[in-house]
C-alpha cells in the first residue's frame, strides 16, 4: 500500500477511523472525506493518520454536484486515487406498519446514493490509468432483517452493484470488492449494557461481537497489489453469524 | 515482524503448485512448515530446497486418504515442533468427464482425496488448536463447487468441503479456531500449459478480466486468512478467480 492515495469515504465514524489508522500504518497516503468535519478533526489526531494525510474533506455525501465538484478538485491537486473506499452506514429502520416511503427513499439516499455518487466519479480515473481497488463497507442485515426493511435494503443493493461494477471494470485493472460487516461493538453510537453485549456475543459462532479493527484488516487485504485476482466478492467479517444463512456461500 | 512467526502449518500436497507456493509464502513470515505429499521423492527433493533457503521445514509422506498415515504424519509434527496452528488442506486431484463415461473408481478417489483427506487432517489436527484455543484451519475448494459440466466428482468434492467447512466453523468458532474456504478459479499450472491453444484461448474467453491468476494469488489469500487479525472471519467461502464466480455457464 505504500505511497497509494486512498481516498476514505465516510471516514469519520469508528469504523471508518479504524481504516485510516490501517492504511496509514501500511504507507498509504490518505484524503479523509465525511459530512461530519469534527469527527475528520478526531480522525487526524491520530499521529499516524496526521503523517499520512494528504486532504481532509467535509462535504454532504449524499449530494451528487458536491460529490463530483470534490472528487474533480481531489484528482487535481492529487494526480491519482489508486484505493477508494465506501464507508457509508446510516443505521435506522421503521417496522411496516410505521415505515413510509419518505423513510425509503431517506435510506437509500444515505447508505446508496454515496457509495454511487464516488464510484461513478473515481471509476472513469481509474479506468484511464489501468487501475484501481474499490472496497465497499457493507451489512450483514443485507441478508435481511426484522423492522429495518429500509436499511437491509439499502445494503442488498451493494452486493448488485459490487458484482455489476466489478464485471464492467475486470479489463482495467480495477478490482470492486465489498467486506461485508457482521455485529461489530461501538464505543459511541449503539452503547450496549454488559448483559445485552453477553447475550449478543453468545449467539456468535466465535463469542464475541467484532471491533472495527476486523473490518479494517478484511478492507487493507482487498486494498493492495496481492489482491488483484480477486474481484465482485462479497467478504463477510461477522464472526461465523452468516453460516446460518443460505445467502452466504 | 509478522504474527505468524514461529507458528506451525501442516500443508497438505505441498511438494509442488499452490501448495508449495502457500508453504514459501509463509515460510518467509517464520512459519514452520511441514511439506507433505504421497510421492517420497517430491518430498525430499522440495524439503532439501526449503532448508537450502534456511526455512524451518519437515518432510512428512503420507496418504491422507488413510486414517492412521494422516495421524501418524499429525503427531510427528507436533513432536517435531511442539504444535500445529495452521492446517492447509491443499491436496487435490480430479477425474473429469460426463456422467456417461465416469467410474465408480473415478467418483471414489476424488471424493477420497479431496474431501475424505480434508476430513481426516482436520480431525486430527483440531485437538492441538483447540488445547492451545487458537488455530487456523484452511480449505482449498474450487470455483468449480458452484457445479462445472464433466465435473461431477470434483464438482460434488468441493461442495463437500464448503459444508465442512461451515461445520467445522460453528464447532470450533468459540474454541478461537476458524475455518475458511478458498475458491480458486483459473490458475496458472502446468496443466494448464499442457491445454492446447484453442482451449486455453476459450477459458480465458470467460474470464471477466480475460487473465488467469497465479498460485501466487492463492498463496496471498492464505496468508490474509491465517493471520491472527483475521480472528472475526470464519465460516466463509471466499473466491479467487478473477471475478469468474459472478456469472452462470
Amino acid at each position: 500500500m505504500k505511497n497509494k492515495i486512498a481516498l476514505i469515504a465516510g471516514a469519520a465514524n469508528e469504523v471508518g477511523q479504524a481504516i485510516s489508522i490501517k492504511f496509514a500504518r501500511s504507507g498509504a497516503k490518505l484524503i479523509l472525506v465525511d459530512s461530519d468535519s469534527q469527527g475528520l478533526d478526531a480522525v487526524a489526531l491520530d499521529k499516524d493518520v496526521a503523517g499520512a494525510l494528504l486532504d481532509k474533506v467535509s462535504l454532504d455525501p449524499t449530494d451528487s454536484n458536491s460529490v463530483k465538484a470534490a472528487v474533480a478538485n481531489l484528482l487535481e491537486r492529487h494526480g491519482a486515487v489508486d484505493i477508494l473506499i465506501n464507508n457509508f452506514d446510516h443505521k435506522d429502520g421503521l417496522p411496516i406498519s410505521e415505515g413510509t416511503l419518505t423513510n425509503w427513499e431517506s435510506s437509500l439516499k444515505e447508505n446508496l446514493t454515496p457509495v454511487i455518487s464516488f464510484c461513478l466519479n473515481v471509476i472513469p480515473a481509474m479506468q484511464k490509468r489501468k487501475y484501481g481497488r474499490i472496497v465497499t463497507v457493507g451489512s450483514l442485515e443485507y441478508l435481511g432483517v426484522q423492522n429495518r426493511s429500509n436499511y437491509s435494503t439499502s445494503k442488498s443493493a451493494l452486493f448488485g452493484m459490487t458484482r455489476s461494477f466489478a464485471l464492467e471494470t475486470a479489463k482495467d485493472g480495477i478490482t470492486v470488492n465489498q467486506v461485508i460487516k457482521g455485529d461489530i461493538k461501538l464505543q459511541h453510537a449503539d452503547e450496549l449494557s454488559a448483559e445485552a453485549e453477553a447475550k449478543a456475543a453468545g449467539v456468535m459462532p466465535v463469542q464475541r461481537l467484532g471491533k472495527p479493527e476486523d473490518i479494517a484488516f478484511a478492507v487493507a487485504y482487498l486494498a493492495v497489489d496481492s489482491s488483484r485476482y480477486v474481484t465482485g466478492q462479497n467478504l463477510i467479517v461477522c464472526g461465523g453469524k452468516s453460516i446460518y444463512s443460505s445467502m452466504s456461500a | 515482524m509478522s504474527n505468524l512467526h514461529g507458528k506451525v502449518a501442516l500443508i497438505t500436497g505441498s511438494a509442488s503448485g499452490m501448495g508449495k507456493k502457500t508453504a514459501l509464502r509463509l515460510a518467509e513470515q517464520g512459519v514452520k512448515i511441514v511439506i507433505n505429499d504421497i510421492v517420497p521423492e517430491k518430498v525430499e527433493l522440495t524439503v532439501a530446497e526449503f532448508k537450502a533457503k534456511g526455512f524451518d521445514v519437515l518432510g512428512k509422506v503420507a496418504d491422507i486418504c488413510n486414517y492412521d498415515s494422516v495421524n501418524e504424519m499429525v503427531r510427528s509434527a507436533v513432536e517435531t515442533f511442539g504444535s500445529l496452528d495452521i492446517l492447509v488442506n491443499n491436496a487435490g486431484m480430479e477425474r473429469a468427464g460426463a456422467i456417461r463415461n465416469l467410474s465408480e473408481k473415478d467418483w471414489d478417489i476424488t471424493l477420497n482425496v479431496n474431501l475424505k483427506g480434508a476430513f481426516l487432517c482436520s480431525q486430527a489436527v483440531h485437538g492441538y488448536m483447540v488445547e492451545k484455543g487458537c488455530g487456523r484451519i484452511i480449505n482449498i475448494a474450487s470455483r468449480a463447487w458452484l457445479g462445472g459440466a464433466g465435473q461431477a466428482p470434483y464438482a460434488s468434492a468441493k461442495a463437500g468441503l464448503v459444508g465442512l467447512t461451515r461445520t467445522l466453523a460453528l464447532e470450533l468458532g468459540r474454541k478461537g479456531v476458524t475455518v475458511n474456504c478458498i475458491a480458486p478459479g483459473l490458475i496458472h499450472t502446468p496443466m494448464w500449459e499442457e491445454l492446447p491453444e484453442k482451449n486455453r484461448l476459450a477459458f480465458l474467453a470467460k474470464q471477466p478480466t480475460g487473465k488467469i491468476g497465479e498460485d501466487d494469488d492463492i498463496a496471498n489469500a492464505i496468508k490474509f486468512f491465517v493471520d491472527d487479525d483475521a480472528s472475526f472471519i470464519t465460516g466463509q467461502v471466499f473466491y479467487v478467480c478473477g471475478g469468474r464466480s459472478l456469472y452462470a455457464a
